[in-house]
């Protein structure tokens, strides 16, 4: 798809600007594009410092192509944006380790990221990428939530995480898969050893 | 972003924030997850960012509690023929041939370790003194205690503890040994209640001298009668800038030194004194009785002299 007909998508039907506001219009790497305000962009400094760079007029964020974004899908850039507008303005949160980092879940956080596992990983990553600190904070937090009184067993299925059987399983098939020659050099060596062999060689 | 995203999938230092947050009980499970999960936590610095720590030494057990935000984790050690009870919630698991406070030692260890940042509150309450034949049964028990916890580190190695409010419920001599374990450079308040303390000895004098006692800059003390501040200055007290104290004796001239200090410091707030006796011939405004809670939260009256400043 080209870019002039990529869908653009207004994160926040509201915040269409009535007065002379400065929107800017990002695209993520499936080629779906967002008009984001300037005040929503602060809450990223990573584009922040882009845009800052950039120094675009208002006629350059219309004429000149979308700042593409290629890392991040349409999906997770569109829930990035709807919580940048949303916070927009709010005071960055600084974590200088020195304190407890107590984060709660706001209310509309909670709605916008009552999503799958696989996106909300993917959203992590985004706010990580983007340094979105209090995106990052609350996401993780979600995550975290999903661990309150979990068995290992539990845990392991919430996180999708292996077992040290499974584990150890997976790693021998990548390796056979690199070489599978291996395992039969492994069924060889068990097979001399039956027969009394010493030595494999 | 080519794998499927999961904590599997996660590069460490976000893995890392997201296990930081799911709080202490939530960390330890997740250590049986896997062996590659539980090197993870282990190798790296963890912060388990806790607000709270609480621990209540009874006679057979000790409760510890751990609060970060909203969310709290209870684990009480109880001791037991076979070794320990430990008790999380509903779940009660015994540990064979352990004794109940090595265990919770060892556990607290850890926590101290994996504290990074400041304590907001760490309040450690001893066992209170109750039949006169047990008296030297619990001072025994407290030393003991407090001998421990004087051997835990603080973050890092470091020989003190990050610990913003200190509440410590016990005798004057227990109260100085933990005292001195916090890094002055973080506290800012000190609460100590003191209803017992027939076998120790008042030093009273001891505890003003700590450092850390110069560096708060609020006091709570609640104390009987005769386990208050005795025979002190109360002038020692004008760098708190927000007190409540209970003091034995107060003259008519240290009240007026320690208005004028008050007057002179930009960032005083309030001050309560509550005395017994009163030298000074001018009269001072006072209120006869107040309501204060106990140790356990129970509301008592005590009818006392009650100076409230400004």
């Amino acid at each position: 798809m080209s870019v002039e007909n990529a869908p653009v998508v207004d994160v926040d039907e509201a915040a269409i600007p009535v007065e002379k506001k400065m929107y800017y219009r990002f695209e993520s790497n499936d080629k779906k594009e967002f008009r984001v305000s300037e005040l929503a962009i602060q809450q990223s400094e990573t584009l922040n410092r882009l845009v800052e760079a950039m120094g675009y007029t208002s006629e350059d964020v219309e004429n000149k192509p979308a700042i593409a974004i290629e890392n991040i899908d349409g999906k997770t850039l569109k829930l990035v944006f709807q919580w940048c507008e949303h916070h927009k303005g709010e005071a960055i949160p600084v974590d200088d380790g020195s304190v407890p980092k107590i984060v709660e879940i706001p209310e509309f956080d909670a709605k916008l990221m009552d999503i799958d596992n696989g996106l909300l990983f993917k959203l992590i990553w985004a706010a990580d990428y983007l340094n979105i600190v209090q995106l990052l904070n609350v996401s993780c937090k979600k995550v975290a939530n999903m661990a309150q009184g979990k068995t290992p067993a539990q845990l392991r299925r919430v996180y999708l995480l292996p077992s040290d059987e499974e584990d150890e399983a997976a790693k021998r098939a990548a390796q056979e898969a690199q070489d599978p020659r291996a395992r039969e050099v492994e069924e060889e060596f068990e097979e001399r050893k039956r027969q009394g062999g010493n030595s494999f060689f | 972003m080519g794998e499927r995203p999961s904590l599997a999938t996660m590069p460490n230092e976000l893995l890392k924030i997201i296990v930081e947050q799911a709080g202490y009980m939530s960390i330890q499970r997740l250590r049986l997850v896997n062996h590659a999960f539980q090197e993870f936590i282990e190798d790296s610095k963890l912060d388990y960012s806790l607000k709270e720590i609480s621990i209540q030494l009874l006679f057979n057990q000790v409760s510890l509690t751990l609060k970060q935000g909203k969310d709290s984790d209870v684990i009480v050690y109880k001791q037991h023929e076979q070794g320990t009870e430990i008790q999380i919630g509903s779940l009660r698991v015994v540990k064979k041939e352990v004794n109940f406070l090595d265990l919770f030692f060892c556990v607290l260890k850890d926590v101290f370790k994996n504290q990074i940042s400041t304590i907001g509150k760490l309040n450690i309450e001893l066992i209170r003194e109750w039949g006169s034949d047990w008296k030297e049964r619990f001072l025994h028990a407290n030393n003991y205690f407090v001998k421990r916890l004087q051997e835990m580190e603080g973050p890092e190695g470091q020989d003190q503890w990050r610990v913003s409010m200190i509440r410590v419920a016990g005798s004057h001599d227990h109260t100085k040994g933990i005292l001195s374990m916090v890094d002055p450079n973080y506290l800012n308040r000190i609460e100590f209640v003191c209803n017992w303390n027939r076998l120790n000895r008042n030093n009273s004098e001891e505890i003003i001298d700590l450092v850390q006692w110069k560096s708060a800059k609020e006091l709570y003390c609640l104390m009987g009668y005769c386990q208050g501040f005795r025979r002190l200055d109360v002038t020692k007290f004008s760098h708190f800038e927000k007190m409540e104290v209970n003091i034995t004796t107060v003259t008519a001239n240290e009240l007026h030194q320690l208005i004028k200090s008050y007057i002179e410091n930009p960032n005083f707030k309030s001050s309560v004194i509550l005395y017994k006796n009163y030298q000074g011939d001018e009269p001072i405004d006072y209120i006869r009785a107040r309501m204060a809670q106990n140790r356990y939260g129970q509301l008592e009256e005590e009818v006392e002299n009650y100076y409230r400043i400004p």
